[in-house]
């Protein structure tokens, strides 16, 4: 087993991606800390963990809050003693462009997406480096590298995620290793009443043509997570079925 | 049921270094391995390695940027073991009398590198493919460089070949994803290998001292062992990276997340990070 007696922390694992690798983790032998707002969502990962033989608690959890993210941390040591993993995942975000968006909006997104990883490093680093390291893994997105409209909160906030995964790794190599995965269009809760039709659309834009599933996602995480990928930091890794590989051109036949 | 049973791998340049590693991890997860490599004696020991192992491995001599050889590679790996499911282009020349910049560089110099290091790509993929195909798909890795993204003094027609390399991975994606192949390349540092300890030799001082400096110009703080890039081509051609294709993984112990300015390793082991 890849993670045998780590203790891992996943934001967001109340659904999603971090729901599928909170119980990735769990499977390969890590305890998991989960933690989400979603309480009903995040005892449900806990107990289907529980059920799979492992070990888990929830931490009710509002990323915007610095108590919360330090309480988040705390928990996890007081509970499991270490952290050797943090996958750091959450992500609630507003629609708009630029100019569409209200400074409310903009604060909730930033602070979410972007905010909330750096008060993780901040609370949960001292504690890794002193327990000897670990791995932090990142949820990014292919915002951070390519351009859709009426996101810019979101794009802004995945774009300072990249950026501060090459200065985290920078600062705590060679103790803790640092990464990104930058998934492109994986179909999870936060997809929402998203019809068929626009599912399908958009799969027909990966060269794989299919959209990412959660499962995805957390077998890049693993790898990262673990002694697999023992010779990287500050990466990152676009996990998109061939999305930003191809220019979409209207087809001329 | 290891991940590669009855899998059959070929590897460019799997004699030595990042190939042979490789050769030797597809071979402990059940993979037979085809090596395609010009050094007879030292193909033949990664061989009798990989026997070892308890899977079946196979020395083909080639010089890979030879359409024929190429083609002989594929046609020998089908007939010994039945079937090609992964390709793993990672041949690479850079030989420590190569420095130089585009006006000094002999024709031959240039040529040669991108025969070996970007042609020989183009075609061991374009033998392979139909077999692979037949498979229902599979899986190419390309050895590329953090030279690609980004370079030194002196390395033109190395640097060429690295970019090329990332372009053809992304066209190469393109092309065969509705037949199910996956395509990517890696990005390795500086990986302590043969390749590497000759260019240490060409410096001034002990060539351990020499490997040793780089290593601290990576964040880690020292070069990468061949098996470190090895599980990584694993990973990528196994069926966790299966929403994977067109894209580059950096091994790098961190080389490209770091600014030109700054210094090497960040956090001391005693748990404090620099200011």
């Amino acid at each position: 087993m890849l993670l045998e007696g780590k203790v891992a922390l996943i934001t967001g694992s109340a659904s999603g991606i971090g729901r599928a690798t909170a119980k990735l983790f769990a499977a390969q032998g890590a305890k998991i800390v989960v933690a989400d707002i979603n309480k009903p969502g995040g005892e449900n990962t806990v107990s289907d963990i529980i059920d799979g033989g492992g070990e888990a608690l929830f931490v009710e959890t509002d990323l915007a809050k610095m108590e919360d993210v330090k309480s988040m941390v705390d928990t996890a040591m007081t509970s499991f003693g270490r952290l050797d993993v943090i996958h750091s995942n959450a992500a609630a975000y507003d629609m708009g462009t630029a100019t569409e968006i209200t400074e409310d909006q903009w604060d909730r997104t930033i602070s979410t997406c972007l905010k909330a990883t750096w008060m993780i490093a901040h609370h949960a680093v001292p504690l890794m480096l002193t327990s000897g390291g670990g791995t932090f893994v990142i949820t990014g997105s292919d915002h951070a590298i390519r351009g859709y409209p009426g996101y810019a909160a979101y794009q802004a906030a995945k774009g300072g995620l990249l950026a501060m995964t090459r200065s985290l790794a920078a600062d705590c190599a060679p103790t803790i290793r640092v990464n990104i995965i930058l998934p492109g269009a994986v179909e999870t809760e936060i997809w929402g009443e998203t019809t068929q039709e626009e599912r399908d659309r958009i799969a027909e834009m990966c060269i794989l043509k299919r959209n990412g599933r959660p499962e995805d996602i957390a077998n890049v995480a693993l790898f990262l997570a673990s002694d697999m990928s023992s010779y990287m930091t500050g990466a990152h890794i676009v996990v998109d079925g061939g999305l930003t590989s191809v220019v979409q051109l209207p087809e001329t036949e | 049921m290891r991940e590669f049973d009855s899998k059959v791998v070929i590897v460019t340049g799997g004699a030595y270094g990042i190939g042979k590693s490789t050769a030797l991890e597809f071979a402990r997860n059940g993979a037979n391995v085809v090596i395609a490599d010009i050094n007879e004696k030292v193909g033949n020991a990664t061989v009798s390695e990989i026997n070892e192992l308890g899977s079946r491995g196979l020395l083909v001599l080639a010089d890979v940027s030879n359409s024929a050889d190429c083609n002989n590679v594929v046609a020998t790996a089908v007939e010994t073991f039945g079937r090609v499911d992964i390709l793993f282009n990672n041949v690479g020349i850079q030989s420590p009398d190569s420095y130089f910049n585009v006006e000094d560089a002999p024709e031959e110099l240039w040529d040669r590198t991108i025969n070996v290091n970007l042609k020989s790509y183009f075609l061991m993929s374009k033998y392979s493919i139909p077999e692979i195909r037949k498979q229902g798909g599979g899986v190419i890795i390309n050895t590329a460089s953090v030279q690609g993204l980004q370079s030194m003094k002196g390395v033109p027609a190395y640097a060429a070949s690295k970019g090329g390399i990332l372009s053809l991975t992304r066209q190469m994606a393109i092309d065969y994803a509705s037949e199910n192949i996956r395509v990517l390349a890696i990005c390795p540092g500086t990986i302590d290998t043969q390749m590497v300890r000759a260019q240490a030799a060409r410096e001034p001082g002990e060539p351990d001292d020499t490997i040793e400096k780089w290593g601290m110009t990576h964040p880690l703080g020292r070069t990468g062992d061949a098996r470190e890039v090895a599980n990584v081509v694993l990973f990528l051609a196994s069926e966790k990276a299966s929403f994977m294709t067109g894209e580059y993984v950096n091994v790098d112990g961190g080389m490209m997340a770091l600014g030109a300015w700054a210094s090497g390793s960040g956090a001391s082991a005693d748990g404090s990070i620099r200011n």
